[in-house]
């Protein structure tokens, strides 16, 4: 299920495009797993290859130490690129003791944090909020608040990329911070309480410091189905649980948009503005049966957009 | 036990008793430990088993009291741990939170204040264990976040509380106890088979063995036919083959016996009717020649004494003629002619002797009446060897009544040897009153201080034609009858002769003849005390023993 929220990022990255006019080389950084993934990396390789052009320096990461530190290094004296994606938690750490000199971008993980790597900038596999609220406005029409629990450590700043999209589409984000499941627990069960029918709505977020898969989750899916509320995720694997909908990374589009995105560095004069961005252009996927017992129609035209329909036929 | 044992194994029994209580003692015991071994380990595996469903079950309930103990509420977990209830022998179910408050008791223990403080465990731990119960508990994590390469910051796991599970024991008692009761009722039941088995083979086994012990005692009455059937196991046929040989064996040396045995008493037989012929031809060719002795002598002695008569006839022409050179010539022709007479007597004598046909004349006579006739006739025999001769003959002995020719022959024939073989010493006649048992009797006791004799001689002496050796006849001359006459004389008159004597010193002859003649011999033992009452006057009379020829003719006149 995971992978297939990598899938819907690479495809959300899809249409960033760059144009070079020299012939700039990207080295790719990436962690070695097993499969299936090492589907994930392999497709969002492949989208920053084709974005690149001129082609792209690998290196493949077993372990972190000083040893392999040491090896990349050297490696990278070799390869002299002038940019580099490091991908996962593995290249992220790995990234985080070279002395680089040159632009950095970094991909493949949820979040970091935001001392991780100074001065670079990265793409979350988490869908953003803009394409998130639009969905559920096109499903329910109706809704006026959005409730989500979070964890500041680590959320804060797609809270703040929240707000203003929510507002933007008329409807109210009540936030609640949580320091751990204790918290989260409490919050949830205050929060369906007063959670009105048809006007609210839960959003979850794929964070397993406030959200435990086998406690809280169920217990949400429970009271929602039971109250008939609205509960959508931005982690894709809770949508064949009973969520209504989510969305997922195209894993080619996130390679394309991470190399436009470092070759973008190499301009100096462009900064960004935000250390991370959420998943653009991600894949949605739906769960028409809780559809069905919300009472919300989806025209088949409307179906036929949603790159994962369960319950699967 | 071990005398129990001993008793049982006792070597008397017999071989099948002794291979059944072995089956039965090696069975029984084999079938204990199997019984005991296979409990135990069954015991063991349910007990692993029932353990780890205890961890299995406490997990699970822990797992399922997440949101509980999140909430601090015992009812989230209420229907999980009735869940875990409905296991068997789960007994109670608690919920602690993390400073070990009851969350929620489920069960039938009613002490559920009852905590047991315990370290901090990672999974799931046995903390107690009782002779009826264990107590799981594991610990309630929140959810731990996969390690995985899209997350940087993993979330630690969260300790919420604990989940305590109370399992019985008693499965695991009933579960030991019944594989024991049925291992042990399969295990006798296989027991018995095998000890059926076991002992009809036994009995196979044993058959020919018993079969030849019986054979063997039937040959201790009678091993004819005593043969064993050599069948059964190879070492039983062996030892029947061995037996057969032996019965075969003593079979053929008994009917050897029987041959030689029968070979011998026909032989024995024989040789009975072959001595008996012999002791008959003996005894007829001693009678022949007895008669024939007798026979010859009274025809020798008539034509001898026609010699000796006519000699002295003519003896006494010559002195009547002064015919000095004839009288010389015919005197030795009469003291031949009177020599030869007397060994035809002796050999009459001695014939008649032995064809039993000599008689006892028996008549009264005083002792010393005969007496005094003997030592006239032996005077000129003492005179010759000049030799003394003592006579101690006390004045009342009395008389007998027995044959008194028989008995002065024998004391002439004692005094005369005596004589004879004496030179310049002294020869003695020592008559007294004797008694030997109750026969009233008189001893006569010669001695002499002559060649005397050696033992071997004196045992051979009162044998016919014998004398001490054959020098003796040839330097004494004598026919050796005359003792053998005189011992056949006494012992015709109830009594008996006898002879000691030291070589070179001397002989004491002793004749013992009770008063009143009879024909039954005293015996020799019961005249030890004469022997001893004279043994100190032997020897001590001297007498002189005149020439043999000249002395008998004389003394035959006389």
């Amino acid at each position: 299920m995971l992978a297939c929220s990598w899938l819907c990022l690479a495809l959300f990255l899809a249409p960033f495009t760059i144009s070079h006019a020299a012939e700039p080389r990207i080295a790719v950084i990436y962690p070695v797993v097993k499969k299936p993934y090492s589907t994930v990396f392999e497709q969002i390789i492949g989208g920053i290859t084709a974005e690149a052009k001129t082609g792209i320096s690998q290196y493949g990461l077993e372990e972190v130490d000083e040893k392999q530190t040491a090896a990349i290094q050297e490696w990278l004296s070799k390869q002299k690129p002038d940019a580099i994606v490091v991908l996962g938690r593995r290249g992220i750490k790995a990234a985080r003791n070279l002395e680089l000199s040159i632009p950095s971008v970094f991909g493949g993980v949820l979040y970091v944090a935001d001392t991780a790597l100074d001065g670079s900038v990265g793409i979350s596999l988490t869908p953003g909020p803009k394409q998130l609220f639009g969905q559920l406005k096109r499903l329910s029409p109706r809704t006026k608040r959005i409730f989500v629990v979070y964890n500041p450590a680590r959320y804060q700043w797609l809270i703040d990329l929240a707000k203003p999209a929510a507002a933007a589409l008329g409807i109210t984000l009540v936030t609640k911070a949580a320091e751990g499941l204790r918290d989260s627990a409490r919050i949830h069960r205050d929060i369906l309480k007063q959670a009105k029918r048809r006007t609210d709505s839960v959003w979850l977020l794929q964070d397993s410091s406030i959200m435990g898969s086998n406690t809280i989750l169920p217990m949400i899916l429970k009271e929602s189905w039971n109250k008939k509320l609205i509960v959508f995720s931005s982690n894709p694997s809770d949508v064949p649980r009973g969520v209504l909908f989510s969305f997922y990374a195209d894993n080619k589009v996130l390679g394309k948009k991470l190399a436009s995105l470092a070759l973008s560095r190499l301009d100096l004069t462009q900064k960004s503005s935000a250390f991370i961005l959420p998943l653009p252009d991600a894949l949605s996927a739906v769960n028409l049966r809780t559809a069905s017992h919300l009472g919300l129609h989806i025209p088949f035209e409307e179906q036929r957009k949603f790159g994962l329909v369960f319950p699967r036929k | 036990m071990k005398n129990i044992l001993k008793n049982l194994m006792a070597p008397k029994g017999s071989f099948l008793y002794q291979l059944t209580v072995s089956f039965i003692v090696g069975i029984t015991t084999l079938i204990l430990v199997a019984s005991v071994v296979t409990s135990w380990l069954a015991s063991n595996r349910t007990e692993s088993d029932l353990i780890k469903q205890g961890h299995q079950i406490t997990e699970n309930l822990a797992r399922q009291s997440t949101l509980a103990l999140l909430y601090g509420e015992g009812e989230n977990a209420k229907d999980a741990a009735r869940g875990a209830l409905a296991f068997p022998d789960v007994l109670d179910v608690y919920i602690y939170d993390t400073a070990f408050r009851l969350i929620l008791h489920e069960g039938k223990t009613l002490e559920p204040t009852i905590i047991y403080f315990s370290p901090l465990v990672n999974s799931s731990a046995l903390i107690l264990d009782t002779e009826t119960h264990w107590r799981f508990r594991a610990p309630v994590y929140s959810q731990v976040s996969q390690d995985n390469e899209f997350v940087v910051l993993n979330t630690k796991p969260e300790l919420l509380g604990y989940t305590d599970v109370v399992l019985s024991k008693d499965t695991l008692v009933d579960t030991t106890t019944n594989i024991f009761v049925v291992n042990s009722i399969i295990f006798f039941s296989l027991a018995t088979v095998l000890l059926l088995v076991l002992r009809f083979m036994a009995k196979r086994i044993t058959q020919p063995l018993n079969k030849l012990s019986s054979t063997m005692y039937n040959a201790e009455s009678s091993v004819e036919n005593a043969y064993a059937d050599e069948d059964g196991p190879q070492e039983a046929k062996v030892i029947a083959h061995a037996f057969n040989q032996m019965i075969k064996a003593i079979n053929e040396r008994d009917k050897e016996l029987k041959n030689q045995n029968l070979s011998l008493e026909n032989r024995v037989k024989n040789r009975t009717v072959e001595l008996a012929e012999a002791r008959d031809r003996a005894i007829e060719a001693s009678k022949t020649k007895s008669r024939f002795l007798a026979n010859m002598s009274h025809e020798l002695r008539t034509p001898l004494n026609a010699i000796i008569g006519y000699s002295e006839l003519l003896m006494e022409d010559a002195i009547d003629k002064d015919n000095q050179s004839s009288y010389s010539d015919l005197h030795k022709i009469h003291g031949a002619g009177v020599h030869l007479l007397s060994l035809i007597n002796n050999i009459l004598d001695l014939s008649k002797i032995e064809a039993g046909k000599i008689d006892l004349y028996l008549e009264a006579f005083t002792v010393k009446a005969m007496i005094s006739d003997v030592l006239v006739v032996i005077e000129p025999l003492v005179k010759k060897n000049n030799n003394t001769f003592r006579v101690d003959c006390p004045e009342n002995i009395g008389s007998m009544c027995s044959d008194e020719t028989k008995i002065r022959q024998s004391l002439l024939n004692l005094i005369s040897n005596a004589c004879k073989f004496t030179k310049n010493g002294e020869v003695s006649l020592v008559v007294r009153p004797h008694k030997v048992n109750t026969h009233e009797g008189i001893s006569f006791q010669v001695s002499d201080q002559g060649i005397g004799m050696t033992e071997i001689q004196v045992n051979n002496i009162f044998r016919e034609f014998t004398q001490a050796d054959s020098s003796t006849t040839r330097e004494y001359g004598g026919t050796g009858l005359g003792l053998a006459i005189s011992k056949h004389f006494c012992e015709m008159m109830g009594g008996y002769i006898r002879v000691t004597s030291v070589k070179d010193e001397g002989s004491i002859f002793t004749i013992f003849l009770p008063r009143v003649a009879n024909n039954t011999s005293t015996s020799e033992e019961d005249d030890e005390e004469l022997d001893d009452n004279n043994d100190d006057k032997k020897l001590e009379n001297k007498t002189v023993v005149p020439d043999t020829a000249d002395e008998i003719d004389h003394a035959e006149r006389e």
